[in-house]
């Protein structure tokens, strides 16, 4: 097993090394940012689709395009590509996610010298004139990719496409309802671990990998602690995070993150116009706070408290993300319908100190633990 | 000084104190256009808070919304943001802004938008019958706003999605979401649409974007300049508040005529312009004298910002669909639409080229903290400015609102650092 866990891990701890590889190989790679950002018509065309990440917490060039009221997700992508970490991509394609997002976008458009550059317009809602919108965006991206390298994705391609990612996101909602058990087989740190490694390799051997993880999964018990929680907020990627919260005595047993179940938690179809079927999917899938109105996401987020049997739940949010920590409101009302006590956590994008983060986390399970006496 | 008592926030003692401005004014016989604009916003507020007793539904709505549409449909629209942006200029306090810090809104959220959280939250503005929000425009904070706002009113909300793009198809786009907000103010609120009213709320907005236009052309053109940056704001938010109503035509008409014969008398702002300036960024509104320091100081003069026309397209005559024309104006003439989200390098460049076309020398971004999206353009802007028209930037720390967070004596120092270094070179 922990060699299988290794591997996942290595998918991502040596993504730069391997994309060169394939690259020398004649792979040609498309950077994404943000998870509104549908992988499979890159797969389509024969690209790997490689999700753009921050690395180190030192940003001295970033920090000289962006601002300091940047949150540190950007500004750490954004050097990641100053450093040259990511110069063999061929394109990069990014959305009007947030302020955050739109900006690191403007400075790569300008600064760095990717040969393909595009930020997709997402929806703030979803109805069908905004589906409609969406699918003439993800057609016009297809073509702009057919025209800049050459090559023509058929519906025919994009719809394999979907079924191999469709499949992995079955897995992994697989993998997930494992988590529901009474003693899950799986931390939340490893699952976050399994989840990001599929954005780093190709999807039919991420998938293969997934079959294998499943079935060494069975009867497997992990040491866990008594707190079943939830995580959810801005973007997190670092398993740290949650290995810090999970050996305090806490295990992860769900999040509502974009690195986590918002990546896979609905499939695509497959019949009929396979560029409405990615732009119903992706304006579809579980809302994020930049996603409106609130109502759809609070009633997700509820279900999956309920389903996973939580006793806490964990709201992160990196520093300066107005979308998540403006909205803490929204999140605690919801958890206070459940009768759910909310941890509130401001963080940055690396783990460079975990002491505070311990102390209250630590404090949080003491309430927890206040509430069953 | 800091005043601190509730009341003086109210709907009713912002309309009082602009009634008293306004007779201030007529009795110093200040220009024309100021009298009307300060009567136009008593009466904007006026509305807004009697809206109840005449029976009209009152709207929320985000700043920068489209406030034709509903002036047309018979509600009454009123942005709880720039109301406490307005208040901020008069000198009121950041209680608020702690206030809506303590309802749970992030300490690094924008400050106007916070503040409307918690002004909201102690019930000082009154209870809307609907919310207007817009997204991912004008900015993430403002839509926190409006969904914090109807977690609180618990009202019927229209979302409408601004693409981040635009091009081939957005009018048709836009046509949709207006038939859209058409039908939730027919169906919460039971108003009916009435094309002849839509039209000739269009034909006002029209005939005042007209005089906007020409008056901004003047400004960028003229040397030297006619025109502060504090009255450059009047017309703007007149518009903002209120387009789509008579009065806008007679603000901005007079406005154009009084700066038009200051240029035939080479009248300018200063009685020696040294300095032409480009501001980027979000004003420093709770100090908006700091531009008359800069004038008196400096001799420098606003020639460029946000307010020029620079990002507006002109309106065509054909209003026989007005749905249309609203969508055609909205995707031409709002900057919440054509810029506030939109990718910024290829607005950089305009602003870049305008620069030049205005013989700016010198210009200022400031960086308002609690805005993500115009801090973080701060580079592409200051970059275009150098390589198109060779103007240095500085780059000038604020919060727009807050007066704790930057003090006026460190931004003046920056701004006279930069005004000397420009001297000395």
């Amino acid at each position: 097993m922990e060699s299988l866990m290794e591997r996942f891990r290595e998918s991502f701890d040596r993504r730069y090394e391997r994309a060169r590889e394939r690259k020398a190989a004649g792979q040609r790679i498309i950077g994404w940012v943000c998870a509104w950002v549908p992988e499979e018509i890159f797969a389509a065309a024969g690209f790997l689709p490689f999700r753009v990440m921050g690395g180190g917490a030192e940003t001295p060039r970033a920090d000289a395009h962006l601002y300091s009221n940047n949150c540190t997700f950007v500004r750490s992508c954004l050097e990641e590509a100053f450093k040259g970490n990511v110069d063999f991509l061929d394109g990069l394609v990014a959305c009007n996610s947030c302020d955050h997002v739109r900006r690191l976008y403007d400075s790569w458009q300008q600064y760095i010298a990717t040969p393909f550059k595009k930020a997709l317009g997402v929806p703030c809602k979803s109805s069908p004139m905004t589906i409609k919108l969406f699918a003439q965006d993800l057609a016009l991206l297809r073509q702009e990719l057919g025209e800049a390298f050459g090559v023509t994705i058929t519906d025919e391609d994009l719809r394999r496409a979907i079924e191999v990612y469709n499949r992995g996101r079955s897995l992994l909602r697989q993998l997930y309802e494992l988590r529901k058990a009474d003693s899950p087989p799986i931390t939340g740190a490893e699952a976050l671990e399994v989840v990001k490694a599929g954005w780093y390799m190709p999807r039919e051997e991420y998938n293969g990998l997934l079959v294998e993880l499943l079935a060494r999964l069975k009867g497997r018990k992990v040491e866990a602690g008594e707190h079943r929680l939830m995580v959810l907020g801005s973007q997190m990627d670092d398993p740290g995070y949650l290995r810090v919260i999970e050996e305090l005595g806490g295990i992860v047993v769900i999040d509502d993150l974009c690195c986590g179940s918002r990546s896979f938690w609905n499939l695509a179809g497959i019949d009929g116009d396979p560029i409405q079927a990615l732009a119903e999917r992706y304006v579809n899938r579980p809302f994020c706070p930049r996603m409106h109105p609130r109502e759809p996401r609070v009633k997700h987020l509820q279900q999956l408290a309920r389903e996973y049997r939580v006793d806490g739940v964990i709201f992160e949010s990196i520093k300066f993300c107005d979308l998540n920590a403006g909205t803490f409101p929204v999140i605690k009302a919801c958890f206070d319908e459940l009768d759910l006590p909310v941890l509130n956590l401001e963080r940055e994008y690396t783990m460079t100190s975990a002491g505070q983060m311990k102390t209250r986390v630590g404090a949080f399970y003491e309430s927890l633990e206040g509430r069953r006496a | 000084m800091e005043r601190e008592r509730s009341d003086d926030l109210s709907l009713e003692n912002m309309v009082k104190r602009f009634r008293n401005r306004l007779a201030r004014q007529r009795e110093e016989g200040k220009e024309l256009s100021k009298q009307l604009f300060t009567e136009a916003m008593a009466n904007y507020f006026e509305r807004a808070g009697n809206a109840r007793e005449q029976g009209k539904p009152l709207v929320f709505t985000s700043v920068l919304a489209f406030p034709e549409v509903f002036t047309a449909m018979g509600a009454v629209p009123f942005a709880p943001a720039q109301y406490c942006i307005q208040l901020m200029v008069q000198g009121f306090s950041s209680k608020y802004i702690d206030r809506g810090v303590a309802f749970g809104v992030s300490k690094e959220v924008c400050s106007a938008n916070t503040a409307s959280v918690g002004m909201a939250a102690d019930g000082i503005f009154p209870q809307p019958d609907l919310q207007f929000a817009t997204a991912q425009q004008p900015c993430d904070p403002a839509v926190v706003e409006s969904e914090l706002l109807n977690l609180i009113y618990k009202v019927p909300i229209y979302w409408f999605n601004i693409p981040y793009r635009l091009g081939e198809g957005t009018v048709d786009y836009f046509k949709e979401e207006f038939k859209g907000v058409i039908g939730f103010l027919e169906e919460h609120v039971g108003l009916r649409y009435d094309e002849a009213k839509l039209k000739e709320c269009l034909r006002i907005a029209k005939e005042a974007h007209h005089w906007y236009k020409k008056l901004q052309e003047l400004r960028l053109e003229a040397i030297p300049a006619p025109i502060g940056c504090r009255e450059a704001y009047s017309s703007y938010s007149s518009l903002v508040f209120m387009e789509g109503r008579p009065e806008t035509i007679a603000i901005n008409k007079a406005q154009y005529e009084e700066i038009r014969a200051k240029v035939d008398r080479k009248e300018g702002v200063v009685p020696q312009e040294r300095h032409r300036v480009v501001v980027n960024g979000a004003y420093p509104f709770w100090n908006m004298r700091l531009f008359d320091w800069m004038e008196q100081e400096f001799g420098a003069v606003v020639a460029l910002d946000f307010n020029n026309s620079i990002y507006m397209d002109s309106l065509d005559d054909e209003l026989e669909d007005p749905i249309e024309y609203l969508a055609r104006k909205s995707t031409g003439t709002n900057l919440a639409v054509k810029v506030a989200c939109a990718p910024y390098p290829e607005f950089a460049e305009e602003i870049g080229r305008s620069a030049k076309r205005a013989q700016c020398d010198s210009s200022i971004y400031f960086t308002h903290f609690g805005c993500k999206m115009s801090c973080g353009s701060n580079k592409v802007f200051s970059d275009a400015l150098m390589d198109i028209a060779g103007i240095p930037t500085a780059i000038v720390d604020i919060d727009a609102y807050d007066k704790r967070i930057v003090s006026e004596a460190q931004i003046k120092a920056s701004i006279s650092n930069y005004f000397k270094m420009l001297e000395n070179r």
